[in-house]
């Protein structure tokens, strides 16, 4: 599908290790290399704990390395940049911030004028639905919403690619298969290099391109979605799609 | 368990009665019955000596007899110059008041802002930069030991007992303690935070500006709220030994003329202008935190 485009995101022999309390050295990633072309949804599944986050984090430059590279677009990734956009398991939307003033603070931070920021971040506010509540503090949203406008922040920053980090994961099955379809929406608009990490199969197979599986400390299965977009909810129940799930997560065994 | 009525005059059940505003009759009866021993026990002590309003006044000696004698205190401490030897009246006695409880006031407040500016920003600093932490650490450890009351003769020695050596001593007791809560409450500011502001890419400067900053201030005025009972306390213990005007003053002199309802009226005004200036600071900080999500009852 996506055989020559050139790879924006490339990972080259990484290895991290960990120091616990105790002392003890526990290896996370051996290895592991991986290319990510432009535009491309991949979704990297594995059970928990076994490093994805951390492989988030580091390719994002909020993990140092103990060997090996990340590169984006030729260039070595050090320390974390609005061109890597995150989007964090737990909720990191500013709760001292209306949800115009939080849509707005990666434009701030950049120093674009006024008008232009609250037209961008207007922009992505109405792609997430969220127009309703711009003068709203996040204390008087709801988990969904809350989500929705941490995906909102880091898509009006216009990053180069979208990190991120099991955001669905604990909101209630209804909410997560609204908050992926929305995230299908707005991903669809601007078809924007997205790195999604996760451990629900059934996610994966919904929002990929591709499913790199991490499992030992490497990916160990490289995976094509045969599923054709626009994908809709009503997919899920599909019996050619509960099948396709259920092969891939018996290629590899949650601990 | 409980039934209870809650806010909205709706009978419910609950397991744990955790209003701590619920039994207003208790509250209230607890202070009556304080007031009332009190009244009882200088009463008996009249009996047995008719100068024992002295050490232990009872109400009528303190509402009727000292507090117009305040008057006398009119012409001092810059109050009316030059116009010494005023009859007792409740009228000369409430100029009087007045005139100190505004001196004293001012110089709370001013050291109040002074500090609080000093201390959090000196706390902010030093979490921004570790070698301004690494240096001001040691002395601050040995400063935050001292007991502040103690260093009311160095500010005597040092300012005076001008205006701004009150000031300057409120300021410092402020400052002292903000500067610890403030490290405290940079430390509690969740990781995520910080990550998620340089991924949307604002630099270490912004960051703290605009993330880690606005974060700390709920905790910070929860701190600022705990030392207003102790910001009353020192101003009062340096205006008693030191000053020229205030209500630390109107003790001194009160004490002078062996006037314990004097002390005593004093004692209650400090009372009610801690708790007034609590009440004002929290309704500011409620303001000011109106994002906080709070727990709905």
């Amino acid at each position: 599908m996506t055989v020559n485009v050139k790879p924006i995101v490339k990972l080259v022999d990484i290895v991290k290790s960990y120091k616990t309390e105790q002392g003890q050295e526990i290896h996370v990633l051996n290895n592991l290399n991986a290319e990510i072309p432009e535009g491309e949804f991949v979704v990297i599944v594995g059970p928990s704990g076994c490093g994805k986050s951390t492989l988030l984090f580091i390719i994002a430059g909020l993990e140092p390395v103990n060997s090996g590279t990340v590169y984006l677009y030729d260039v070595k990734v050090t320390k974390p940049s609005s061109k890597l956009g995150v989007v964090f398991q737990e909720t990191a939307i500013f709760y001292w911030r209306t949800v115009l003033g939080n849509a707005q603070y990666g434009l701030e931070m950049k120093g674009i004028k006024k008008d232009k920021r609250r037209e961008i971040a207007m922009k992505y506010l109405k792609m997430m639905n969220l127009q309703d509540f711009i003068n709203s503090y996040p204390k008087e949203l709801s988990g969904g919403m809350k989500k929705r406008l941490a995906i909102a922040m880091v898509y009006a920053n216009d990053p180069e690619v979208l990190l991120m980090d099991e955001p669905f994961t604990g909101l209630d099955y209804p909410i997560k298969c609204r908050l992926q379809m929305d995230l299908l929406n707005i991903w669809d608009k601007e078809k924007k290099t997205t790195i999604f990490v996760t451990h629900d199969v059934e996610e994966a197979m919904m929002l990929s391109d591709r499913i790199l599986v991490l499992d030992r400390k490497k990916i160990v299965l490289v995976y094509d979605n045969p599923f054709e977009r626009p994908r809709k909810n009503k997919l899920r129940d599909e019996e050619r799609f509960i099948k396709e799930v259920q092969k891939l997560r018996s290629r590899f065994i949650y601990l | 368990m409980k039934k209870i009525l809650n806010s909205r005059g709706v009978k419910v059940e609950i397991l744990v009665d955790l209003d701590k505003r619920r039994h207003r009759i208790l509250q209230i009866s607890s202070v009556f019955i304080i007031l009332i021993i009190w009244e009882v026990f200088a009463i008996i002590l009249k009996l047995i000596t008719p100068h024992a309003y002295q050490i232990w006044p009872t109400f009528e000696n303190i509402f009727l007899n000292s507090l117009p004698q305040l008057a006398v205190f009119y012409g001092m401490g810059g109050l009316g110059t030059g116009t010494y030897g005023q009859e007792p009246s409740y009228w000369f006695a409430f100029l009087v008041i007045g005139y100190h409880t505004a001196l004293t006031f001012a110089r709370i407040v001013a050291g109040f802002l002074l500090g609080g500016v000093l201390g959090i920003g000196l706390g902010l600093l030093v979490k921004a930069n570790s070698k301004m932490y690494a240096f001001i650490e040691t002395p601050f450890r040995f400063i935050r030991i001292v007991p502040i009351m103690a260093l009311i003769p160095l500010f005597i020695v040092w300012f005076g007992s001008k205006e701004i050596s009150f000031i300057l001593y409120i300021a410092f007791a402020v400052t002292v303690v903000l500067y610890l809560d403030t490290i405290s409450a940079v430390d509690n500011v969740r990781p995520v935070y910080q990550r998620f502001a340089l991924t949307l890419g604002a630099t270490r400067g912004q960051m703290f500006r605009t993330v880690i900053a606005p974060a700390c201030i709920p905790e910070l005025l929860g701190g600022l709220k705990m030392i207003v009972g102790q910001a009353w306390a020192l101003s009062l213990a340096a205006e008693f030994l030191n000053a020229q005007n205030g209500l630390g003053r109107l003790i001194a002199l009160a004490r002078l003329r062996l006037d314990t309802g004097i002390i005593i009226i004093v004692l209650i005004l400090y009372l009610i202008y801690s708790l007034l200036f609590l009440k004002v600071l929290t309704l500011i900080g409620n303001y000011i935190t109106r994002w906080v999500p709070r727990i709905e009852r």
